[in-house]
């Protein structure tokens, strides 16, 4: 296994920007309309709690990534299948993660360039990035992800002249079942994604922060997320924020005077590529675990390649790509981000209570 | 092998310079305002104003020179289509160059046209990624958006320009609606609280007047608001700035400036249905005219006028809530909203006639007006007799 | 037919031959290059379907399906 380590303020960073990634652009929990802020406290309470697991299950298999962990519980087989399909589902999220941000990019700030070079030009730097390793990504981190939430800020204050405070009301206008349908897909978008970062956890430096930091984030991007709907709602009204395509794209161009849209574009492609950066690398190095090579270099330009033909290949419009993200991709994501780990805690819980067997293993 | 990774180093800024459509400036119209109307068969006629840049620097400087025949600093041209999109993209055939949208200052919407609905004006407004958001829209009162946008002004070389600018002054005194694009895409389809755009009239082949405004229901055009209306529905919506009252006194006139104003809409709930609806205005203002004879240094006389001064205010929102009641049945000051947030449970079952209920309600309107300065004299200038 | 997809392609392909290159100077075992010609080559087939206009059905539409076979979504 590579060598790298991370700081535990690199890791929280990161988590944090990999939560914040695409939501920016598609926030499942305007679905609730005005009721979004209840979604995001449930969505962001339990994806705290799956986070937690997450972190549990790496705690209780030291050192390990996810495909090890997999292959020491289920048996050689099944958990090497296991790994093949938690393998596409990275690359599978890779690829979304592009698209949605080509199809930004696209509708936004270049109209006129294909979606395809977009695309291809952040592939390019991503596996860039990927090739550097998890040190340099972390370090990346350090020095990008605190921009995110200072842009929001600004943003935030180029507005305040434009608000009602009231917007959020009435509570509970169309009763609790959108609120849940809304927490839920909060939950698998983006907080049941960190389960990625089972790929990362081991380079963490100190372990016994691992938890602190993977709940702490959780909290400051709930937090973040919070700040960002009351900030949409009272400028936008629960009328425009259901119809706009790009919520807090439409705030950031309502700023009198100056057009800050740039600023928001800046914020995206901070998200946008720590979580396409470790999505990759959590993809590239489980297939390098999985056949037994030494060094995942060596699969970047292939599984990047791939991910970049997925991209255009996935969706024919941006309609399915919507429909996509609030209808089926929950459902499709419930046994990768909360059977399987599940699974795999209650296993990991197992052997810990029979000690002998542990030993033997190490 | 240094200097060769060097020299790809230093090549790839070139690539960085440009993006994958870079047009020049020479290359497109640069459109700063845009009419839309409707054509008596129900086509869509859209009409843009386009500068012209060389013009506009050589009109400057030949104006120094005493200027033979200059070329105009805009041109207006017009097409017809069955939508908006269409029109502007036939447009093609008689202008030269790619039409630029983001620049529009100033977006005129036909009578007609509102009369039919501006959904239509808006759907496209809001899916194009040109639009620019607070461009502010104004509907022509007998008068159609071509017109308006052929005056020349002897004030701005671009009527746009100069259009925005009277906007801009006679928001400040708070006699038009001053709308932007963005107000619109919020409120066109909202149930609480019906559309108002500023209104534009002609006055000659050099002037325009913006002052009053337009009055929509669920999107349609319903009638007009003259500018004391206006000035009514900005004080109970808390949108004025400032402005200045005349209010009549014994002997004389005043004219009092309103330098803050605050308003607040309620509706009062009696037995799960709505009872009453209310208005309270503050607003304070200091005297900037005064013709008459008493002097003003008691606190007394001040009170007197305090009271004038609001029973003038209330005058102009009763006014405009009876036209909205009686004679629109919409419900521009957006009680709805009240409604929805804090009683969600009566306003389900109410949402779609609304403006109905609005009607029937009785209104209470409370004015508070406080004045606090009286600026440099103490005493008038007319002389006591 | 969409040349931008074909150019693309050819980029990433060259990046993949130099690894390839690698590969072979290194004596890599066989399985890493197997693994590798074979996401290189399927990524490329389903380029070259997309970029002459003939989409084949995506795994999302896959996925969709089967999610709609087993009864999880209607």
């Amino acid at each position: 296994m590579e060598k790298a380590r991370i700081s535990s303020l690199q890791l929280f960073l990161l988590i944090t920007g990999f939560l914040f990634g695409s939501t920016l652009i598609l926030n499942p929990a305007t679905g609730a309309k005005n009721d979004g802020w209840l979604a995001i406290l449930i969505g962001g309470a339990v994806g705290t709690l799956l986070l937690a697991v997450y972190a549990s299950i790496a705690l209780l298999n030291p050192s390990k990534t996810l495909v090890e962990i997999l292959r020491d519980r289920f048996g050689k087989v099944i958990g090497n299948i296991i790994a093949i399909l938690y393998i596409w589902y990275f690359i599978h999220l890779a690829s979304l993660v592009f698209r949605n941000f080509g199809s930004f990019m696209l509708t936004t700030t270049y109209p006129k360039t294909p979606l395809e070079v977009i695309i291809a030009v952040f592939a390019l730097v991503v596996m860039y990035a990927v090739n550097s390793g998890v040190e340099v990504v972390g370090r990346m981190s350090e020095i990008l992800v605190p921009f995110v939430p200072v842009i929001a800020v600004i943003i935030s204050l180029g507005i305040i002249t434009v608000h009602d405070f009231t917007a959020f009301l009435p509570v509970l206008e169309n009763g609790i079942s959108p609120i849940i349908k809304a927490s839920f897909n909060l939950l698998t978008f983006p907080f049941g994604e960190t389960v990625v970062f089972l790929m990362i956890f081991p380079h963490l430096n100190k372990r016994e922060n691992l938890k602190k930091v993977s709940t702490l984030s959780a909290l400051s991007a709930t937090g973040l997320f919070l700040f960002i709907f009351f900030r949409d709602i009272t400028v936008l009204g629960s009328h425009l924020i259901y119809q706009a395509t790009f919520v807090p794209h439409l705030t950031s161009v309502l700023i009198p005077g100056i057009n800050l849209e740039p600023l928001f574009n800046v914020n995206l492609i901070i998200g946008g590529s720590i979580k396409v950066v470790i999505c990759m690398y959590a993809a590239v190095n489980g297939l390098n675990q999985l056949i037994g090579a030494n060094d995942y270099r060596k699969f970047t330009t292939a599984v990047a390649t791939f991910c970049f033909v997925l991209s255009i290949w996935v969706y024919e419009n941006i309609f399915e790509m919507f429909d996509w993200a609030e209808n089926i991709w929950p459902y499709y994501s419930i046994p990768f981000q909360i059977v399987i780990p599940l699974m795999l805690l209650f296993l990991s819980l197992i052997k810990k209570g029979n000690p002998a067997h542990e030993k033997s293993i190490e | 092998m240094k200097i060769k990774k060097l020299a790809i180093v230093l090549m790839l800024p070139i690539l960085l310079t440009g993006c994958w459509d870079n047009v020049d400036l020479a290359d497109i119209n640069i459109v700063t305002a845009m009419g839309i109307d409707k054509a008596e068969d129900g086509k869509v006629i859209v009409t843009v104003q386009v500068v012209e840049p060389a013009a506009l620097q050589s009109s400057s400087s030949g104006q120094a020179r005493g200027g033979s025949a200059q070329p105009k600093p805009v041109f207006v041209e017009s097409y017809e289509g069955e939508t908006i999109s269409d029109a502007l993209i036939s447009m093609k055939s008689i202008v030269d160059k790619r039409l630029f949208l983001s620049t529009i200052q100033v977006l005129i919407l036909g009578e007609r046209f509102c009369k039919d609905g501006i959904n239509e004006a808006l759907d496209f407004l809001h899916r194009d990624y040109q639009s620019e958001y607070l461009t502010d829209v104004l509907v022509a009162k007998d008068v159609t958006p071509e017109q308006i946008l052929k005056i020349q002004s002897d004030m701005e070389a671009i009527p746009a320009m100069y259009i925005k600018g009277t906007i801009e002054n006679t928001a400040i005194r708070a006699k038009v609606k001053r709308t932007t694009l963005i107000e619109l895409f919020k409120d066109i389809k909202n149930k609480c609280r019906q559309v108002t755009i500023g209104q534009i009239t002609k006055v000659n082949e050099k002037t325009v007047k913006t002052e009053g405004s337009a009055v929509f229901k669920d999107g349609k055009l319903v009638g007009w608001l003259d500018q004391y209306q206006t000035r009514g529905y900005l004080f109970a919506t808390d949108k004025v700035k400032s402005t200045i009252v005349n209010i009549p006194v014994t002997n004389g006139k005043m004219s009092i400036e309103v330098s803050n104003s605050s308003g607040k809409l309620d509706v009062e709930f009696k037995n799960g249905e709505p009872a009453k609806l209310s208005i309270q205005v503050n607003l304070e203002g200091n005297i900037v005219e005064y013709i008459g004879k008493e002097t003003l240094d008691s606190p007394g006389n001040i009170y007197k006028l305090e009271k004038i001064l609001s029973q003038e205010v209330k005058k102009e929102i009763v006014m405009t809530l009876n036209k909205a009641q009686k004679d629109y049945s919409s419900d521009i000051f957006g009680f709805g909203t009240v409604v929805h947030k804090y009683h969600p449970h009566y306003w389900e079952k109410v949402m779609d006639e609304w403006n109905d209920v609005f009607s029937r309600l009785p209104a209470d309107i409370k004015v508070e007006a406080k004045i606090r300065r009286a600026g440099l004299i103490k005493s008038p200038m007319m002389k006591d007799e | 037919m969409n040349s931008n997809i074909l150019i693309i392609l050819i980029i990433f392909t060259i990046l993949g031959l130099y690894d390839f290159r690698r590969f072979i100077r290194k004596k890599e075992p066989a399985k890493v290059v197997i693994v590798h010609i074979i996401i290189m080559a399927l990524s490329l087939a389903i380029g070259l379907f997309l970029a002459i206009g003939k989409r084949p059905i995506s795994p999302s539409q896959w996925i969709e399906r089967i999610l709609k076979m087993t009864g999880v979504i209607k």
